[in-house]
């Protein structure tokens, strides 16, 4: 089953369609059905998947939403919505047991959509939708929130409010937006297809070394793939800029954040932000309901370490991730503990100068490099009996 | 202020040799990263 991929001339021809059939139209209704048309355009050319079964998949999503909004029967289509959503998310997590329980047939096509995403949409809106946040999309919004096929690949993960909050119909795009847009098309693709592409060739090994190349690496591996994500994310928000459609931004230098809450502020920024509108601040509400307010760092701790186990168990259902997001929550929950007793014992102003020395702003980046660069090694590593 | 500051800004992004270097630069980019997706495992030592 084909994927989404960035080298093929089929993508980059859709994308041009797609730019030049929808900059004219100033009318919003039809652009949003254009826009629509080109997804599901991209999902029958592209990844040649059978459109009919993808728009039955992508219709009985979109009366799920409505029946949500509309008050009636909402609390057992959410839960029944939210369990065929976990059922495809396992299916498509899990190829080789989904074989054999003899639910394989729809995994490529799962595969091709990049489900994983498609899911924390789908939870996203839902969630918004059941809360009353913003009414249930539209079918052409339903097909556009769902499956936008410059986001795809690899994200980012747009929020459903921003999604419905953007203009119907944006603003011309500027000859120097145009050129921008094209400026960080180009830098995603010489990031991933020539920056990263070089450092793998060259350095990475898969970890089958071991020594003091190992250390090193740890630390170019780390490199690599935030220059292979970011491209990734570069080309979406490039694509998007043109489009005319808003499209979020995922990176923010994480190689200088200088803790592990820093970090997920600057690392795959829509997912740290899905992260914490769909299970931490409920979670965490929900705990200082039922304590009236006290115990906020345990509440904190509680709610750190759920979301990141469940984060690293999105990323793969097996246990190199499920120790990845260990990691990563572990890295939240102390810094969020030193934090708070450095609050304690230095006052807002005396944090404020901590924070200014530079030895500790170094030292704090140094640790955070690595705790990350570790992280990602569980993950890469060949573990023997896994396949992460 | 701002506007004109803006106008201009814009303005001198569209002129001369900026504008031409900034096209050169994208071109580059787009040629080196066309040319290794295509090429990328021949042009590399596999013996690695």
């Amino acid at each position: 089953m084909p994927m989404v991929d960035l080298a093929s001339p089929v993508f980059w021809l859709i994308t041009l369609i797609a730019v030049a059939v929808m900059t004219p139209v100033t009318h919003a209704e039809l652009r949003k059905w254009l826009w629509a048309g080109v997804n599901l355009a991209f999902i029958a050319t592209m990844l040649r998947l059978r459109v009919l079964e993808v728009a039955g998949f992508l219709l009985a999503a979109h009366l799920a939403l409505r029946v949500l909004g509309c008050g009636t029967w909402r609390r057992p289509v959410a839960l029944a919505g939210l369990a065929c959503a976990l059922v495809l998310f396992v299916i498509n997590k899990l190829p080789v047991e989904s074989e054999a329980w003899g639910v394989g047939a729809v995994n490529p096509a799962l595969a091709a959509v990049g489900f994983s995403y498609v899911f924390l949409r789908l939870i996203d809106v839902g969630r918004v939708v059941y809360e009353g946040g913003r009414p249930p999309p539209d079918p052409a919004s339903t097909v556009n929130y769902l499956v936008p096929f410059h986001m795809l690949a690899a994200g980012p993960i747009q929020s459903y409010e921003d999604f419905i909050d953007q203009p119907a119909v944006p603003k011309p795009v500027t000859a120097v937006e145009a050129l921008e847009a094209v400026e960080r098309i180009a830098l995603g693709l010489f990031k991933k297809f020539v920056v990263a592409y070089i450092i793998g060739k060259l350095f990475l090994t898969g970890f089958n070394v071991s020594g003091p190349y190992m250390l090193f690496e740890v630390q170019v591996h780390y490199l690599w793939f935030y220059l292979d994500f970011s491209g990734y994310s570069d080309i979406a928000v490039g694509i998007g800029k043109l489009m005319g459609v808003r499209t979020p931004e995922n990176f923010d230098k994480p190689y200088l954040a200088r803790n592990m809450i820093d970090f997920w502020d600057r690392w795959h920024i829509s997912l740290s932000l899905w992260v914490r509108r769909n299970l931490f601040i409920p979670m965490q509400l929900a705990m200082a309901r039922r304590t009236r307010g006290k115990r906020a760092l345990l509440i904190a701790t509680v709610a750190f370490t759920v979301s990141f186990l469940l984060c690293g168990l999105w990323h793969g259902i097996s246990w190199p991730y499920f120790a990845w997001g260990a990691m990563h929550a572990l890295g939240l929950v102390v810094t969020n503990t030193y934090r708070h007793h450095l609050t304690k014992r230095l006052g807002t102003k005396g944090v404020k100068a901590y924070k200014e020395k530079l030895i500790y702003r170094l030292l704090g980046q140094f640790i955070t490099f690595q705790w990350v660069a570790f992280s990602l090694l569980v993950i890469a590593y060949p573990w023997k009996g896994f396949e992460p | 202020m701002n506007e004109s500051i803006a106008e201009k800004a814009s303005g001198d992004d569209l002129s001369g040799w900026r504008w031409t270097y900034r096209l050169l630069r994208v071109t580059v980019m787009l040629v080196a990263a066309y040319w290794l997706s295509r090429t990328g495992d021949a042009f590399f030592y596999q013996g690695f």
